[in-house]
């Protein structure tokens, strides 16, 4: 049967407007971390219940599910409509105190719960022993920077000015940094003040656009697996961990089977965390399992949670794969996840993965480290200049 | 209507009541023994008449707390702007916000009267550990304020009688200890409520205009009474310093210059000269400045309460840019102890020129002693410990009286934590905690003497502990006034005897502690008073009968002989040796 069309545009439309967040996320903001470098900014709908039905990105969507999960299940203080709740905490379901989450609970008209609107940006800097975040002696997340557990930053339609300006204080680029901060609440709290308009102008039941939303992943994943580019012996397969100063901190060992039509990852016998900041949460693993899994060229446009409850990832609390409290973590991206995607690749029999986000941060010649350095330095600068009151 | 002044008088005493109330509520729910064993924080009453802030009263405090929280509430104020509702609960801590230094918390409760906030009862605290890079904040490869700890704008914790969970949170997420982050926030929340409903109660029985126009008596008369003092003073120009050791980063002897100025009955404190802001974590805020500048005024005033109106006549002048004001993101994390140190020292140095018989050492020279680990009897649950028993002698001689107990006057309200609570508190065993013989500052009135600790860790400490040593007051000690000498210096030894052993006299940063690895600190007494040859003979007796001088000691450094068999003083030879005796030399 040929897929209705509406119901397509339907579909489209969840996705479009995950873009559409990331685009506001990116333009609004006068980082170069988030517009040149990284190009980082990623964006959710969620429903009720937290599953994510759009991401703008695989690689975002196990913090998504995992933050989203977490408001859904409810926060130990109340949201209140026209909120928008940040947190980055690494260990309540986030990747690195960089990484920063803004969630935006919205009364979607026909909706069982409150759907969410989500988007995410890396900042440049949240304080810590090191300027940027990357501190190589760290042993605990607070060398790292700031933990930023659920706040509100955004209440009752208003700013919450005064916990704003505790968060960018905490910031050595403070100008820069609440500039990502009011594009990422811009992108969610536009986008969420129209989706109620967007699916009635659809003539889309919330609930069916969900659905529908999820069946379309769902009819992915078993289209992929008919065609067996899932899959392979199994493993063990084991990559190497190295940090970014070349060190060696333990090895991923994955497994892999499958089982009642769900992939399973073993990653239990990997190494034990290692003392520094190459350890990756939990979520940030699971990031890099589904990176390789469902590469973005290879049409996976909608990402959701049917794409991660088709996948079960195993791990060892306090290995180098799933860091426990209050275990370092800003280097997983450059060291755990490479080693992750490298060793799931393997293990399902895939191609080795691009490592795109090593050459942006710390390219071979130090051009790119540099330049964004000076950008960093500069942004200081201007901070201070004004007398360091990042709510004026 | 004239004020009456004897209720002006019981409305004076009944908010330094309310302090002290606020104050044992703190004490006696507080989980860290940093307040309940050490009492290191402070509480007070304070007044904002839509202006300006003014402290009224306060409880046996620390004064680089409770001064510098003058400007908090001013910085809580100024930023709510109007903001502010009846039920909430404000904090703050930035340095630059007002604040000292990142663990330094201070937490206000406005009391309203006809939809305005009027009097703010406060607690200010210094918090275990504030997360950072470094356990227990003081941080002494810090460059910047983002390497100290988490800076908190001011925030409502409560609003309008609701905890704001999410903020709660997040500053207990940001400590190494939340267990003991909360119940130490939620005691200094309790006793700020306490203060509350005693101030209503205060209202409510006098009339708010009665209550008013007695704050303003009470700021009245302190300043009344301190420009009287002042007027008792020669005009002139007087000048003082101290020099810091070092700032932890390189720079060596940080001097600390200051001209006080006395004008009639005004005063000006001038700290021009002073050196320029270093790189290292021992940079003032203004607040912290004042506070010790403060606090040596009402050392040598006494009997003059002190509140806002005590700091009237006191102009203040802190040259932005040095170490006394420095500017963000200067660090700041030991300002409160050292450089604040010879802000106060500068300043008695300063007064010394104009009523000698009034000074003598109000500072505190705390050597930092932080021990981090696991400890194997609460589960390997993680502590910090912060050693007060490292440095608990600073009390100075003064005109008439020797130094004696601990700390020097205005810090009594720190308490010397008991050694029996260290060691269930933290995995400790202490083969040494006493007066240290040959110690204590010659003068004709001398310190109190310095203190010898020897501690040993147990096998309840899991085997990566570390230890965080910062040292002051090496090379240049507490000062003595009026001829008496000055202490004989701070230091700390790693490994005591074994092969490893280490002297330490400026710092030593994350070294391995544990079991069998003795770590000794001597500890400092204050500076003497006056000339060492005019003390009395049978005091510096008496003084060899408790251990405090040797016999030697006794006729080295105050000309005194005494039998070693009887110990009795032979006056004969003490009168020969102090008239035309050899030059006597402290040589402790």
């Amino acid at each position: 049967m040929s897929p209705e069309p509406t119901s397509e545009i339907g579909q489209d439309a969840l996705t479009a407007l995950c873009t559409e967040m990331s685009r506001i996320t990116e333009s609004g903001s006068q980082s170069a971390t988030l517009s040149d470098v990284l190009m980082d900014p990623g964006a959710a709908i969620c429903d009720g219940q937290g599953r994510v039905l759009a991401c703008s990105s695989v690689r975002h969507l196990a913090p998504f599910s995992s933050v989203a999960r977490a408001c859904a299940a409810g926060l130990s203080f109340p949201v209140e409509a026209q909120s928008v709740v940040l947190l980055n905490d690494p260990f309540g379901g986030g990747t690195r105190v960089l990484d920063f989450y803004a969630i935006h609970p919205v009364e979607v008209e026909g909706a069982e719960g409150r759907w969410m609107t989500a988007s995410r940006c890396t900042a440049a800097d949240l304080g810590g022993n090191c300027f940027g975040g990357y501190n190589p002696t760290a042993t605990e997340v607070w060398a790292e920077g700031a933990r930023i557990t659920p706040l509100r930053v955004f209440a009752r339609g208003a700013w919450a000015r005064e916990t704003l300006a505790c968060v960018t204080l905490n910031s050595r680029t403070p100008r820069l940094f609440v500039s990502q901060l009011r594009a990422m609440i811009a992108a969610v709290t536009t986008v969420g003040n129209q989706l109620s308009e967007i699916l009635a102008e659809l003539g889309q039941e919330p609930g069916s656009v969900a659905a529908r939303q999820l069946d379309a992943a769902a009819e992915l994943m078993n289209r992929s697996r008919q065609d067996g580019s899932l899959g392979g012996d199994g493993g063990p397969a084991t990559a190497p961990v190295r940090s970014s100063a070349g060190e060696d901190s333990g090895q991923v060992t994955v497994e892999a089977q499958l089982s009642d039509g769900r992939l399973v990852l073993d990653l239990s016998g990997s190494a034990s965390a290692a003392p520094g900041y190459t350890n990756a949460t939990r979520t940030t693993t699971v990031s890099a399992a589904l990176a390789v899994l469902f590469p973005a060229d290879e049409g996976a446009a909608a990402a959701n949670d049917v794409l991660l409850e088709s996948v079960e990832v195993i791990t060892q609390p306090n290995t180098i794969v799933d860091a426990v409290y209050p275990t370092p973590t800003m280097c997983a991206e450059l060291a755990v996840a490479p080693a992750v995607r490298s060793a799931v690749s393997a293990a399902v029999g895939g191609s080795e993965p691009q490592e795109v986000l090593d050459g942006a941060i710390l390219g071979a010649d130090g051009r790119l480290a540099e330049g964004l350095a000076d950008e960093l330095r500069a942004d200081e600068a201007r901070s201070s200049a004004k007398g360091g009151k990042p709510w004026q | 209507m004239a004020i009456d002044m004897i209720t002006a008088e019981i409305i004076r005493n009944y908010l330094e009541t309310v302090s002290e109330e606020i104050s044992k509520t703190m004490e006696r729910t507080a989980v860290s023994n940093v307040y309940n064993e050490a009492h290191d924080y402070s509480c007070g009453v304070f007044y904002h008449d839509g202006t300006e802030a003014s402290l009224l009263a306060r409880a046996a405090a620390m004064p680089s707390h409770i001064f510098a929280s003058l400007i908090s509430v001013q910085t809580i104020f100024d930023y709510f702007e109007g903001d502010l509702e009846d039920g909430d609960v404000v904090i703050v801590s930035d340095p630059y916000f007002g604040g000292s230094h990142a663990p330094d918390w201070t937490v206000m409760k406005p009391v309203f009267h006809v939809g305005q906030p009027v009097f703010f009862p406060g607690v200010r605290a210094h918090m275990l550990d504030v997360g950072g890079p470094v356990s227990g904040g003081y941080n002494n490869m810090a460059r910047d304020i983002w390497q100290e700890g988490f800076r908190i704008a001011p925030m409502k914790v409560h609003r309008r009688g609701e905890l704001q969970r999410d903020v709660w949170d997040l500053l207990v997420a940001n400590s190494r200890v939340p267990d003991t982050t909360k119940g130490d926030f939620s005691a200094m929340v309790g006793g700020c409520q306490i203060g509350q409903r005693r101030i209503i109660e205060l209202i409510d029985k006098y009339g708010i205009e009665t209550v008013l126009e007695s704050v303003e008596y009470i700021l009245a008369y302190s300043e009344r009474l301190l420009r009287d003092q002042i007027e008792s003073w020669p005009d002139g120009r007087y000048e003082g310093e101290s020099i810091l050791d070092q700032d932890f980063a390189g720079t060596e002897d940080v001097p600390v210059r200051v001209t006080i100025e006395v004008a009639g009955r005004n005063l000006s404190v001038d700290f021009s000269g002073t050196h320029e802001q270093v790189a290292g974590f021992v940079n003032s805020t203004p607040g912290n400045s004042a506070s010790h500048v403060y606090a040596q005024f009402a050392g040598v005033c006494p009997d003059v309460p002190v509140n806002s109106g005590f700091f009237r006549p006191i102009r203040c002048n802190f040259p932005a840019g040095t170490v006394v004001n420095a500017q963000a993101p200067a660090p700041v994390g030991n300002c409160t102890v050292c450089i604040g140190a010879d802000i106060g020292q500068a300043t008695m140095n300063a007064l010394e020129r104009i009523v000698p018989e009034r000074v003598g050492c109000a500072e505190i020279d705390l050597t930092i002693v932080l021990t981090m680990g696991k400890d194997r009897r609460y589960g390997e649950e993680m502590f910090i410990n912060f050693d007060y028993l490292a440095s608990p002698t600073s009390a100075s001689g003064a005109y008439g009286q020797d130094g004696w107990g601990t700390w020097s006057p205005l810090f009594c309200a720190l308490y010397l934590t008991t050694v029996e609570m260290m060691e269930v508190q933290a995995p400790f065993l202490y083969r040494q905690a006493e007066y240290a013989i040959d110690t204590a500052a010659p003068g004709q009135w001398r310190g109190v003497p310095g203190f010898h600790m020897i501690r040993d860790q147990t096998e309840d400490m899991v085997d990566d502990g570390k230890v965080n040593v910062l040292v002051q007051m090496n090379r240049h000690p507490l000062q003595g006034h009026v001829g008496g000498r000055p202490g004989v210096g701070n230091h700390v030894i790693l490994d005591l005897g074994t092969p490893q052993e280490e002297r330490i006299d400026d710092w030593a940063f994350e070294h391995p502690i544990g079991s069998g690895r003795l770590l000794f600190a001597q500890s400092q007494g204050g500076g003497g008073w006056g000339d060492p040859l005019k003390r009395d003979p049978d005091a510096v007796r008496e003084d060899v009968v408790d251990e405090y001088v040797s016999v030697a000691g006794a006729r080295r450094d105050y000309g005194v002989v005494i039998d070693p068999e009887t110990l009795e003083v032979d006056r004969e030879a003490t009168r020969s040796l102090r008239e035309g005796g050899p030059e006597v030399e402290n040589e402790a």
